[in-house]
């Protein structure tokens, strides 16, 4: 049997009487019955609606937050000719971005105590690092400690470049409120000393960021690989 | 109602609809797509949020991750299927509630150590009553003229024909297409939450 068709169905939510037909397939059709049933409560909801009154635009900064949330971790994403708040002044999105991407990706973290390696060097920690934007991996980054008990952070990664700007390398705690600034990433194996006695539990994010040639200090907003390493050393 | 009103309208909702070639620059991530979609929808989203809420820093929040939310999973945006208001009103209406929750826990949470006053609870009528009226407004003249004046305004279909000089006949079949449009862009929102 065909269903009911939906203009009679609304004529019915409007009042308006069923054929004998009409009556006797609806009653049968749990279809038709459930049709009916919304485009009545439809009716009777419009017709008890005080008109609710203008629609509010957001403030301006509503936007510009959305912005700045979606430049700190996937550039791409934003619109051309979209004015951005700078990103030193959106430190809360960006911590809150910073944070949302550690949990998405601390899952997949290895951590190694890799005896095996002839060399008087043992790797303490390591992890993969992933492109922000696309989660794309991006290559790996460990920490190295030598027979003196000296360690050093290596980075490995295929995104050595970004556009007249530099590559910093960060150490970041799980906040992702303090952050220690290890230098700038030069060649696809880089290696930064860590300062005797650096606890790096307390820093275990690594973050790669674009830092425009601007001599601001901190952290431009602009992170576009990072890892987290597990456990420390 | 005067014609000159309607016409203002029509161009208005049209403008509102975003055009055609929306749903699909989103879906494919276009630039300046999300801007557009942003500029189209946010006055609709912030208001839900407000209403819901009573409180414009959650209603700004929610806002935020209701678009930054879309962009991220347009992926599973089906342009195909239309325009993305449902789909967007969807993300929201679940903002809403994690909102309301996490508010909901933290009062709860309070209330164990001081008397807290109670909260308004989820205003689900507001948000259902904005939503329809906007899907109102969507429909685009004759339907919206016809619509407001059937429901908001309470006429009788044959006050509504001699009003804006229709066929009694068309007018009803004016608010039966109504209905049925309705009922099929206010289940898009709710089958995305």
């Amino acid at each position: 049997m065909s269903h009911l068709d939906d203009d009679v169905l609304a004529g019915l939510a409007m009042g308006e009487p069923l054929s004998v037909t009409d009556q006797a397939h609806l009653d049968e059709c749990a279809r038709c019955a459930a049709v009916a049933r919304e485009l009545g409560d439809l009716a009777d909801r419009a017709g008890t609606l005080n008109h609710p009154g203008p629609l509010q635009a957001p403030p301006p900064r509503v936007w510009e937050a959305i912005t700045a949330e979606l430049e700190s971790n996937e550039r791409p994403a934003v619109a051309s000719g979209v004015t951005s708040l700078s990103s030193r002044r959106a430190r809360s999105a960006w911590s809150w971005a910073a944070a949302a991407a550690v949990g998405a990706i601390v899952g997949g973290v290895g951590v190694g105590l890799w005896m095996a390696r002839p060399e008087p060097t043992t790797v303490v920690a390591s992890t993969e690092l992933v492109v922000l934007a696309d989660d794309s991996a991006a290559g790996t980054a460990r920490v190295e400690r030598a027979a003196d008990g000296s360690e050093v952070l290596v980075v490995t990664t295929s995104v050595t470049e970004a556009p007249g700007a530099d590559l910093e390398v960060w150490l970041i705690d799980p906040n992702i409120e303090g952050m220690v600034s290890l230098g700038f990433l030069t060649q696809e194996e880089s290696t930064f000393a860590l300062p005797a006695g650096f606890v790096l539990a307390d820093f275990p994010i690594v973050d790669i960021s674009v830092e425009p040639r601007d001599g601001v200090p901190t952290h431009s907003g602009d992170s576009i690989t990072r890892g987290v390493f597990g456990t420390s050393a | 109602m005067a014609r000159d009103a309607v016409a203002e309208v029509s161009a208005r909702v049209n403008a509102e609809q975003g055009g055609d070639g929306l749903a699909d620059a989103f879906a494919a991530g276009a630039d300046g797509s999300l801007e557009a979609l942003y500029r189209d929808l946010s006055p609709l989203i912030y208001t839900l949020a407000l209403r819901a809420t009573g409180n414009t820093a959650d209603a700004e929040d929610i806002t935020q991750q209701t678009f930054v939310a879309a962009w991220r999973s347009r992926g599973t945006f089906d342009p195909t299927r239309g325009q993305p208001r449902g789909w967007v009103v969807g993300i929201a209406r679940k903002s809403i509630a994690d909102a309301l929750e996490r508010r909901a826990r933290e009062s709860r949470k309070l209330e164990a150590v001081r008397a807290v006053p109670h909260d308004r609870g989820p205003a689900t009528e507001d948000v259902d009553a904005i939503l329809l009226a906007y899907e109102i407004e969507a429909l685009g003249d004759p339907r919206r003229t016809i619509m407001s004046l059937a429901y908001f305004e309470g006429s009788t279909h044959e006050q509504i024909a001699r009003t804006l000089d229709l066929p009694l006949g068309t007018v009803k079949s004016h608010i039966r297409r109504s209905l049925t449009t309705l009922r099929t862009r206010l289940e898009a929102a709710d089958v995305a939450s």
